[in-house]
C-alpha cells in the first residue's frame, strides 16, 4: 500500500508542472499590464518602462518561466506587485482560513449528502419520492453564490439569526498561533471566542455545502438501489437480517464507495468555490486574495495561489482515493 | 484543580452568556463597527496611493497638514508653513507635542525620513511620484524644516494633505525594517493598530495621548465588506454601525427603515468624459454637439437621485477652480445644428467610440449607455468597449483609447491642479487630449508660484477646455452612506468618514 | 410432523393482465432429516418454491392458493417478524452463486458475527471456528470473500447455514457454479452435515443424476407443476412420466453404452405462453401427447411414486437409438499442429507472472472431433484463443494447414480466419443485438464484400442447415430463445465452411433438452460438412458423447490425452481419476 501511496505522488508532480505550465502562459497570454499597475498612476512612461524591466518581464517567456519556476522549487514565491509583500506570507495568512472554511464545508456537504441520500433512498417508490427528487433538483440549480446571498438575505437579515462578515464579532480579539483560527482560539482557552468564530463560519460554509451536497445525494441513492441487487443483500436477507442493519451494514458500506470517490471530485470543486463564497461574505481567506489579483493584475499572486489551488485538490482527491482503498479490500492488492 | 475548574467555569459562563445573547454584533456605546467596501493596501501609508484608504489611514497616521471638512488646508502637524515668494522651497514650523505611538517624540527628521529619505534609500514608494521637484529637505531644529525644490512648487502643501502624505517614524522604522514596520505600524494618529487581518478586519483602539481632539470612541472596527449587496444586509440587520457605497436606491429604501439614516453626500469626484483630439473627435463642432446634447440633470435623477450636482467645468462648487455662473448648457437643439454644420444628421451620423467601465464606479456602465441614447438622438453614433481601469492608462499610453471615455476623478483637495491640471496635462497618463495648444497652456501653469495668478490661471484653462470640447464634465459624485440613527459622525466634503469624528446619541 | 409441508400451493403472476400460475397446485412433504430433490430445467419455478418458503417473491408473484406449513406452522400467513425470526435459525439457505453471496467489504470473520450473534451465541469466535471446522475450512475468519475460491466461499456459506442447527435448509443449485470436482466435496459435505445434525434438506437442482446421488427423494418439476414424485433411486432407475425419461435420455451419460441423445423439440413454455395454455403443460412436446392432454390437467397419482401421467404405460416406447463408436478421421490429413505452445501473463502492480498454458502438443486431423477438459484455471479458454490467435502466445509453434500461424502479420490472420472460426459461450453476449439474425449469419460474406443477393440465399441456406425457419432471418437476437441464439452463433461461424471449428463451452448454461438439440446439430453439420472441431467444456459426458479424442487439462498443462472412450474407461492419471469419479452418475 505504501508504494501505491508514492506511485501517486510521483503521478502528481507532473501534473503540478503542467498545471504551473498553463498559468504561466495564460498570464503572458493575456493583454495585461503588470508593470504598469505596479506604478501608481502619475508614473511616467520611462518610470514604467524601468519597472518593467525590473520585474523581468521585457525577457523571454520561456526565460521568465524558468526563473520563476527555479524561485517556486525554492521556496520563493515573489513579491506581490500590488501590495510590495512577499507573496508566501499572504498565502501564509489566507490558506489556514481558506481551509477552515472548505474543511467546514466538506464536513457540511459530505453529511447532507450521504445523510440525504440514505433518506431519499428511503423514500424510493414511497409518495415522498418525488418531491424530494424536486427538492434536490432545485438544489443543484442554484450555484454556489446564490446559494451565499440567500443565506445571507434569510438568516442574516430577515431573521437576523447568523452573523455573514468577518469572522468573529466585532468586540473580540483574534488570537493568532497558528493561523488556524478554530484552533487558536482553543490553544488560547478563549471558547467565548471560538463560538464566535463557529457561528461566522455557519453561513459561508453551508452556501458551499448545500450548493455541492445534491450530487452526492443522488450518486448515493443510485448507488445503494444498485447494491440492493446484489446477491450479498439477498442471502442477508434470508439469513434474517433486518432491514436497518442490511441498510447500514451491508448495502452502506459498499454503496458508499463509488460515493466517496464523487466526493473527492465535488470536494476539490467545493475548494475552487470557496472563492466567491469568500467575496460576498467578507471572509479573509485565499479567494479574496485571488480576487483582488486578478483585478490587480498581480502575477505573482495568481501564479501562486494557483498553484495552491491546484496542490490542494490534488491532495484531496489522493486522500479521498486512499480512504477508498482502505475501505474496499479488493483493492488492496491482495 | 483550581485552574482546571476555574477554566471550566468560565468557559461555561461564556457559552451561557452567548448562548443566553441573541446576536451581540453591536459593541457598546464607546465603540463603532464601520462597513468598508475595501481594504488597505499593506500599512505603510506612503506606499500605495489608495483613494478609498485615505480616511482609514487618517485614523492611524496624521498629515503635515491636514484639510477641515470643507477642505481648506489647515494646519496638522505642521504648526506653520510658508512658501518663498519665487515657490522653490517651502518652510515648515512642526508642533513639538506631538509623540508617536511608541512614545517616542516626531520630529522634524521624521518628516525628512518621510518625504525625502525613504525614497533616496531607494524603497518603492508612490509618494516618490508627489514630489517630483524636492531636491532635499534641510532640517534646521527638531521643529524647523525647509523643503527645496527645482521649480516652483506652489501646490506642494495641497500635495501634503493628500494621498499617501502620512507622516511615519524614522527611528523605529529603520530598527524593525519596512517588513517590521509593515507587521506592527506606529503612526501619531488618533486611534493605534491593535489587530488586523487582510480583507477581513481592521481594529483600533484610542490613542490616549494623540495631541489633538481626542476621539469620543473608544474602540473602532473596519469590517471590510466588498460585495455591496452583502454591506446592504450588513447595516440592514445591525451588524454594522454605518456604511458606503450602497446603490442610490437602496440607500434610500434603507433610510426609510425606521433606526437607520440614510445619506447622499456630494463628494470632490467629478464624472466627466475624457477626450481626444483627433479621429473622429478632430472637428469641434461633433465635441461640442456631443456636450450640448447630455441632459446631465436626467443622469443625475436617473442615477443619484437628483443628488449630483450637473457640471460645467471639471471642478466642483465652493473649489477655488470653479467660475460661479459659467454654465454649459444641455441644449439637443443646439447640438444638431453643429452637426448639420458639418454635415451630420440623424440620416447620416457622426460616428465615434466610446469606453467605459463597468463597476469601477457606481452605475457607470449604465451611465454610458443613457449617454450612448442621448446621442443617438441627435445624431452621433457610438461604439461602447467596457474596460477595466488599468487598462485605461495603457490604452492611452499606446494611444488606442477610443474618442471618449466615461471617467471619474477623484481629488480630495479640491485644488484646481489637481483637477483641470491632472486631467489635461498631455504629459500624465490621465489625458487622452494631446494638443499642444493647450497642452503647453497646462504644463506652464504647473509653474506659476503666486496663488492668485495660480487659481486664476487654472480658472481660465478650464473654460478654455470646456469651451473648446477638450473636456467634458458631467456631475459631481455623490457618496452613499447609511448609518444608525444615533451614530453621529463630521461630514467632509470629500468623503472622509473618520473614526475620531463618530459619537453616539 | 414434516418440517416443510405444501399442499396445493399456487404461486400466481399477473402478466399482460393475465394471472399466470408459475408454481401450480404443488404438493409435497419433507420429512425431518430426509433430503427432498427438486428438479427441473431452467424456468421451471423451482427457486420459486424456495423464494415462497422465505417470502422474498419477485414483486408481481404471491402465493394466491394452496398452503405451505413449516413445522405445523403456516408460512403465508405468519406475520413477517415471526417469519424473519425463522430466517436464519430454522431455516437456513445456500445460495447459487457463492462468490457474490457474501458481502465484498466485510471480512468473513464480522459477517459469522454477524450472523452468530443474532443467533445469541455470546462467544461467536470459537463457535466460527468450530463452524469453519465441520467444512474443513482453516481459520479465515480475518479474509475477505475476494481472496476465496468459489468452492471455499460455499463452504463457509454452509458453515453459516447450519451454525444455527436449523430444522430446514433450502439449497438453490448450490453447485452449479462449481467445478465439477469442488461439486463432488461440497455435497458429500452437505450430507455429512444433513446427518449429523438431522436436518432436511430441499435440494434444488437442475441435475437429475447429482438429485439422485444426494438426495432421498425425487419431485420432478415441469412449468411449474410436479409431474413425478418418489423415491431417488427409483425415479432415477425407472422414470415413469414422460418428460422425465426424455430428460434422462437427453442428458450424456458419463459411463455405459453409448447412446443418441433424445432431442426434445421446442423448450419448456414461458410464463407468459403458460396463460394461454390448458391441459397438460407437457403435452405439446410430449411424445406420449393426445388430444385430451391438452383438455384437462393431469393428476399427481401414486402412492410412494406419483406420477402426473395417464399414459405411464407407454414409457418405454421413448428410446434412444445406440450409437456407433465415433467415427475417426478418413483422410488422417493433420489439420492443426501444435508443439510446445506456452502462455504467460505478465503480472500487473507487482504480481506473479501467471503461466495459463504451459508446454502444450497436441495435433487435430481433419474432421476430428477432439475435446478439451478441465477445471476453472485449467487454461483450456486460454489454449482456445491462442489457436484462434485472439491471445499472442509466448512460446511454441502453432500450424494451421500446414502454415504457422504463429505470427500476428495480416497475412496469418487471413489464413488463421479462412481456416478456423470461433464459437463463444454465452450467445446473448456473442450476438450483435442490433443487426437481423440474417445478417449475422452471413458476416463473414459481408466483410468479404459479397452482394447482397447471394448473402440472403446464403443466410437462407445456413437457416435450413441448422433447422431453424426461414423467417427468422429477420428477427433481431432479443427476439430468439438461448438455444435459437446459440444456433445462430454456429450458423455465423460456418458461414465461411471453416475446417476447423472452435466452441469455448458452447452448450454450459443450457437446458438439458436444448443442449441435446444442439450435440445432435453439431453431429449432423459433422456428417454434412467435414469440419474438424476443438470442444472445450468442463461437462466430460458432453465430450464423451461427441468427442473421439480427449485432452485433459489441468494447471496449463495436459495431463492426459488419448481417445475418448480409452481415456473414460481406463484413466491413468490420478487427476483424470479423480474428475471422472466426481462425475454424478459416475459408475
Amino acid at each position: 500500500m505504501l508504494a501505491a501511496f508514492l506511485r501517486r505522488l510521483l503521478a502528481v508532480a507532473p501534473i503540478l508542472a503542467l498545471v504551473s505550465l498553463l498559468l504561466f502562459g495564460a498570464l503572458r497570454l493575456l493583454p495585461i499590464d503588470p508593470a504598469a499597475m505596479s506604478m501608481p498612476p502619475t508614473a511616467t512612461k520611462v518610470e514604467i518602462e524601468a519597472a518593467r524591466q525590473a520585474m523581468g518581464l521585457d525577457r523571454p517567456v520561456t526565460v521568465q518561466y524558468a526563473i520563476w519556476l527555479g524561485q517556486t522549487l525554492r521556496g520563493d514565491f515573489g513579491n506581490s506587485i500590488h501590495m510590495r509583500r512577499p507573496v508566501a506570507g499572504l498565502l501564509a495568512e489566507t490558506l489556514p482560513a481558506t481551509i477552515e472554511l472548505s474543511l467546514a464545508a466538506m464536513v457540511i456537504a459530505g453529511l447532507l449528502g450521504l445523510g440525504g441520500g440514505l433518506g431519499m433512498f428511503a423514500l424510493r417508490d414511497r409518495r415522498g419520492e418525488a418531491v424530494a427528487e424536486t427538492v434536490t433538483t432545485l438544489m443543484m440549480s442554484l450555484p454556489e453564490f446564490l446559494w451565499a446571498l440567500l443565506l445571507i438575505f434569510v438568516f442574516g437579515v430577515l431573521l437576523s439569526a447568523l452573523p455573514f462578515t468577518g469572522r468573529l464579532d466585532p468586540g473580540m480579539t483574534r488570537p493568532v498561533v497558528t493561523q488556524f483560527l478554530l484552533l487558536d482560539t482553543l490553544l488560547v482557552g478563549r471558547v467565548d471566542v471560538f463560538f464566535s468564530a463557529v457561528r461566522h463560519m455557519i453561513l459561508p460554509a453551508f452556501a458551499l455545502g448545500v450548493a455541492f451536497a445534491p450530487p452526492i445525494m443522488r450518486v448515493l441513492r443510485a448507488s445503494l438501489i444498485d447494491t440492493y441487487q446484489e446477491d450479498y443483500i439477498r442471502q442477508a436477507r434470508l439469513r434474517g437480517v433486518g432491514e436497518t442493519r442490511i441498510l447500514l451494514g451491508h448495502a452502506l458500506q459498499n454503496a458508499i464507495l463509488p460515493t466517496l470517490t464523487l466526493m473527492g471530485v465535488q470536494f476539490g470543486f467545493l475548494f475552487g468555490g470557496s472563492l466567491l463564497v469568500e467575496v460576498i461574505y467578507s471572509y479573509p481567506g485565499m479567494g479574496n486574495l485571488m480576487v483582488d489579483a486578478v483585478r490587480n493584475a498581480d502575477l505573482p499572486i495568481i501564479q501562486a495561489v494557483g498553484l495552491t489551488y491546484c496542490v490542494v485538490v490534488l491532495a484531496i482527491t489522493a486522500g479521498v482515493d486512499g480512504l477508498v482503498m482502505l475501505l474496499n479490500p479488493r483493492l488492496r492488492g491482495t | 484543580m483550581v485552574q482546571l475548574s476555574r477554566r471550566v467555569f468560565s468557559a461555561g459562563a461564556s457559552l451561557a452568556s452567548i448562548l443566553a445573547s441573541l446576536p451581540a454584533w453591536a459593541q457598546g456605546r464607546d465603540s463603532v463597527t464601520i462597513g468598508w467596501p475595501s481594504d488597505v493596501t499593506g500599512w505603510d501609508p506612503n506606499q500605495r496611493f489608495t483613494p478609498d484608504a485615505q480616511g482609514i489611514y487618517k485614523m492611524v497616521f496624521d498629515q503635515p497638514l491636514d484639510q477641515d471638512p470643507s477642505l481648506k488646508l489647515i494646519p496638522s502637524l505642521i504648526k506653520a508653513w510658508k512658501l518663498a515668494p519665487d515657490g522653490m522651497s517651502l518652510d515648515l514650523e512642526f508642533r513639538d507635542d506631538v509623540k508617536f505611538h511608541d512614545g517616542s517624540k516626531m520630529t522634524a527628521e521624521d518628516f525628512q525620513w518621510t518625504f525625502f529619505g525613504r525614497v533616496a534609500a531607494g524603497q518603492k514608494l508612490d509618494i516618490a511620484n508627489s514630489f517630483r521637484k524636492l531636491t532635499g529637505i534641510d532640517v534646521i531644529s527638531p521643529t524647523k524644516a525647509v523643503m527645496k525644490f527645482n521649480s516652483p512648487a506652489p501646490t506642494v502643501p495641497v500635495w501634503l494633505a493628500f494621498l499617501g502624505s502620512f507622516m511615519v517614524p524614522k527611528a523605529y522604522m529603520e530598527k524593525v525594517g519596512v517588513d517590521g514596520f509593515v507587521a506592527k505600524p506606529v503612526g501619531t494618529g488618533p486611534y493605534k493598530l491593535v489587530e488586523y487581518q487582510m480583507n477581513g478586519r481592521i481594529v483600533l483602539e484610542r490613542n490616549d495621548d494623540y495631541w489633538g481632539t481626542k476621539p469620543k470612541l473608544k474602540r473602532v472596527v473596519i469590517e471590510i465588506i466588498k460585495d455591496p449587496s452583502a454591506r446592504v444586509a450588513a447595516i440592514q440587520s445591525g451588524q454594522v454601525d454605518i456604511t458606503v457605497g450602497v446603490p442610490v436606491r437602496e440607500a434610500e429604501r434603507l433610510g426609510a427603515i425606521a433606526g437607520l439614516k440614510g445619506e447622499l453626500n456630494p463628494i470632490q469626484r467629478v464624472i466627466l468624459l475624457q477626450v481626444r483630439n483627433d479621429q473622429g473627435f478632430s472637428d469641434q463642432n461633433i465635441r461640442l454637439a456631443a456636450h450640448h446634447a447630455i441632459d446631465k440633470a436626467a443622469l443625475s435623477k436617473a442615477f443619484y437621485g437628483g443628488a449630483a450636482v450637473p457640471l460645467s467645468l471639471p471642478a466642483t462648487p465652493g473649489t477655488p477652480g470653479d467660475i460661479a455662473g459659467f454654465k454649459f448648457p444641455y441644449d439637443p437643439a443646439m447640438a444638431i445644428k453643429l452637426l448639420a454644420a458639418s454635415g451630420y444628421s440623424l440620416a447620416k451620423p457622426a460616428k465615434i467610440g466610446m469606453a467605459c467601465t463597468n463597476g469601477q464606479f457606481p452605475n457607470d456602465y449604465d451611465m454610458a449607455r443613457a449617454i450612448v441614447a442621448m446621442w443617438k438622438k441627435v445624431g452621433i453614433e457610438a461604439e461602447l468597449e467596457v474596460i477595466e481601469y488599468a487598462k485605461y492608462f495603457e490604452l492611452n499610453r499606446a494611444g488606442k483609447l477610443p474618442e471618449t471615455t466615461l471617467y471619474s476623478f477623484d481629488n480630495a483637495t479640491g485644488d484646481p491642479e489637481i483637477y483641470s491640471g491632472y486631467l489635461l496635462n498631455p504629459k500624465l497618463p490621465f489625458s487622452p487630449w494631446k494638443d499642444p495648444v493647450l497642452g503647453e497652456k497646462v504644463i506652464a501653469q504647473f509653474n506659476v508660484a503666486d496663488e492668485t495668478k495660480r487659481i486664476e490661471g487654472w480658472r481660465e484653462i478650464s473654460k478654455e477646455a470646456v469651451t473648446i470640447g477638450a473636456c467634458m464634465p458631467l456631475l459631481q459624485s455623490v457618496q452613499t452612506l447609511v448609518r444608525k440613527d444615533g451614530m453621529g459622525y463630521t461630514k467632509y466634503g470629500n468623503g472622509w468618514v473618520m473614526g475620531q469624528t463618530m459619537g453616539w446619541g | 410432523m414434516s418440517v416443510l409441508r405444501a399442499e396445493n400451493l399456487c404461486v400466481t403472476a399477473r402478466i399482460d393482465g393475465v394471472d399466470v400460475a408459475a408454481l401450480d397446485g404443488l404438493s409435497l412433504t419433507l420429512a425431518p432429516g430426509k433430503v427432498l430433490g427438486l428438479v427441473g430445467e431452467s424456468g421451471a419455478g423451482k427457486s420459486m418454491l424456495g423464494r415462497a418458503i422465505a417470502q422474498l417473491l419477485p414483486p408481481g408473484f404471491a402465493v394466491t392458493a394452496g398452503m405451505l406449513e413449516f413445522a405445523g406452522r403456516d408460512l403465508v400467513a405468519m406475520a413477517p417478524d415471526q417469519r424473519q425470526n425463522l430466517l436464519g435459525r430454522q431455516i437456513g439457505f445456500i445460495p447459487q452463486e457463492p462468490l457474490s453471496a457474501l458481502n465484498p467489504v466485510r471480512s468473513i470473520g464480522s459477517q459469522f458475527a454477524e450472523h452468530l450473534r443474532r443467533l445469541g451465541i455470546a462467544d461467536w469466535r470459537s463457535a466460527a471456528i468450530a463452524a469453519l471446522e465441520s467444512v474443513q475450512l482453516p481459520d479465515l475468519l480475518d479474509r475477505f470473500p475476494h481472496q476465496l475460491s468459489g468452492g471455499m466461499c460455499q463452504r463457509v456459506l454452509i458453515a453459516m447455514a447450519f451454525a444455527s442447527k436449523p430444522a430446514l435448509v433450502v439449497a438453490d443449485e448450490p453447485t452449479t457454479a462449481l467445478d465439477v470436482t469442488i461439486q463432488a466435496r461440497i455435497v458429500a459435505l452437505m450430507r455429512d452435515l444433513q446427518v449429523a445434525q438431522n436436518t432436511a434438506v430441499l435440494f434444488i437442482t437442475h441435475d437429475l443424476r447429482l438429485a439422485a446421488q444426494v438426495c432421498d427423494e425425487i419431485a420432478v418439476l415441469y412449468a411449474g407443476r410436479v409431474v413425478e414424485h418418489g423415491p431417488a433411486d427409483v425415479v432415477l432407475a425407472q422414470p415413469l412420466h414422460p418428460y422425465t425419461k426424455c430428460l434422462l435420455l437427453a442428458a450424456p451419460a458419463i459411463s455405459g453404452p453409448r447412446t443418441a441423445l433424445y432431442a426434445l423439440p421446442d423448450q419448456m413454455p414461458g410464463l407468459r405462453a403458460l396463460a394461454e395454455m390448458s391441459g397438460c403443460r407437457f403435452a405439446p412436446r410430449c411424445p406420449l401427447a393426445r388430444d385430451a392432454c391438452r383438455e384437462s390437467v393431469p393428476a399427481l397419482a401414486g402412492d410412494t411414486h406419483k406420477i402426473a401421467c395417464p399414459h405411464i404405460a407407454e414409457i418405454d416406447t421413448i428410446t434412444v437409438p445406440a450409437l456407433a463408436p465415433a467415427m475417426v478421421a478418413a483422410t488422417g490429413e493433420t489439420l492443426v499442429s501444435v508443439a510446445g505452445l506456452g502462455k504467460v501473463f505478465r503480472g500487473r502492480f507487482g504480481r506473479k507472472p501467471t503461466i495459463a498454458v504451459r508446454d502444450v502438443s497436441f495435433s487435430i486431423a481433419a474432421g476430428e472431433f477432439v475435446g478439451v477438459v478441465g477445471e476453472s484455471g485449467s487454461g483450456k479458454s486460454t489454449l482456445a484463443r491462442l489457436l484462434m490467435g485472439l491471445e499472442q502466445k509466448t512460446s511454441g509453434e502453432i500450424r494451421l494447414a500446414g502454415q504457422d500461424v504463429g505470427g500476428w502479420g495480416a497475412a496469418a490472420r487471413r489464413l488463421r480466419l479462412r481456416t478456423a472460426q470461433m464459437v463463444f459461450q454465452d450467445p446473448q453476449s456473442a450476438l450483435n443485438p442490433r443487426r437481423r439474425v440474417g445478417a449475422i449469419v452471413t458476416q463473414a460474406l459481408e466483410a468479404a464484400g459479397v452482394g447482397l443477393a447471394e448473402r440472403r440465399a446464403r443466410a437462407a441456406e445456413i437457416l435450413a442447415d441448422l433447422g431453424m425457419p426461414l423467417e427468422l432471418a429477420d428477427r433481431a437476437p432479443s427476439q430468439l430463445s438461448g438455444g435459437q441464439r446459440q444456433r445462430v452463433n454456429i450458423g455465423r461461424a460456418l458461414c465461411l465452411v471453416p475446417k476447423l471449428l472452435v466452441a469455448d463451452e458452447i452448450v454450459s448454461g443450457l437446458d438439458v433438452s436444448v443442449q441435446a438439440q444442439l450435440l445432435a446439430l453439431l453431429a449432423r453439420l459433422r456428417a454434412e460438412h467435414g469440419f474438424a472441431l476443438l470442444l472445450i467444456s468442463h461437462d466430460l459426458a458432453v465430450v464423451r458423447y461427441l468427442c473421439e479424442r480427449v485432452m485433459v487439462m489441468r494447471n496449463g498443462e495436459v495431463v492426459e490425452a488419448g481417445r475418448t472412450d480409452e481415456v473414460f474407461a481406463n484413466p491413468q492419471h490420478d487427476y483424470t481419476r479423480e474428475l471422472l469419479a466426481s462425475v454424478p452418475g459416475a459408475a
